[in-house]
């Protein structure tokens, strides 16, 4: 199996059947962290929107850091600008939650249960603060360390920890206010 | 509230948050089926625009290094004075 840095060479010079590796690669990874962060509606959208962000720069891409890292960073942009353009609209709502329960249908009961309370958990992710979520999507969810997400997030780590901090605190609050959640044991 | 460094051990209530995004970590959001072809679908059409676009400028500027050439500079003194 190529390298990353081999196929991005490969993409450089107009092989695109290289770049389309690279999407097959880590297309899981850039949709499972735009739900986290955007919600599952737009996560495809901003996904499209990350892999041809990501050819039109491979002539930025600079080998100092991992590929990957380099991606989640255009994600992690492109997730918090659509953020940004959608401030002002609906907040989330119940039929938001209902998307992220997949395929409800024949499921055991115990099974529907989790499945349900996973998306009220989603739900509930939604509402801490855009920057904060990033963070704790990057770390919590995806088990980042500080330095990757210091450098995805173009920050300093003491600023990722100290993001990672108050997340943590408001999700603790958010879920502390749906006590039915909170006190459910694992 | 004062703001901790991440290196101290988990509270409490960070233990039980941590226990409830396990589910989250468990759930394998995947893409949908088709989308690796809608993406390169999209980068070969924009790669032809700008393919496109490349051409007409390398075209356009030629056209204009010829005129310069024939007319001289604009601006510039005619030689033939």
């Amino acid at each position: 199996m190529s390298s990353d840095e081999t196929l991005v060479e490969r993409a450089r010079s107009g092989d695109l059947a290289s770049f389309e590796e690279l999407v097959e690669r880590y297309r899981d990874l850039i949709v499972r962290v735009a739900t986290r962060i955007i919600g599952r509606a737009e996560a495809e959208d901003v996904t499209q929107e990350v892999f041809l962000r990501a050819y039109h720069r491979l002539g930025q891409f600079r080998a100092e850091a991992p590929f990957r890292s380099w991606l989640l960073q255009i994600a992690h942009n492109s997730a918090l600008t659509a953020l940004e353009r959608r401030r002002g609209e609906d907040e989330p709502s119940a039929e938001a939650a209902a998307d992220y329960i997949e395929d409800p249908g024949r499921r055991p009961a115990d099974e529907l249960e989790i499945s349900e309370r996973r998306a009220r958990l989603a739900l509930k992710l939604q509402e801490v603060q855009p920057t904060h979520r990033a963070v704790l999507v990057l770390r919590d969810l995806e088990g980042l360390t500080y330095q990757e997400i210091a450098q995805i997030t173009e920050s300093p780590v003491g600023s990722v920890k100290g993001r990672l901090f108050r997340a943590r605190q408001e999700l603790i609050e958010i879920l502390r206010q749906n006590t039915y959640d909170w006190e459910l044991p694992q | 509230m004062s703001e901790r460094t991440g290196d101290e051990p988990p509270t409490p209530a960070e233990q039980r948050l941590a226990a409830l995004l396990v589910l989250l970590q468990s759930d394998l959001v995947r893409s949908r089926p088709g989308l690796v072809t809608v993406i390169m679908r999209r980068v070969r059409w924009q790669g032809l625009v700008r393919e496109v676009f490349d051409a007409f400028g390398t075209f356009a500027s030629s056209v204009a290094q010829g005129l310069i050439v024939f007319f001289g500079r604009p601006g510039a003194p005619r030689s033939d004075r």
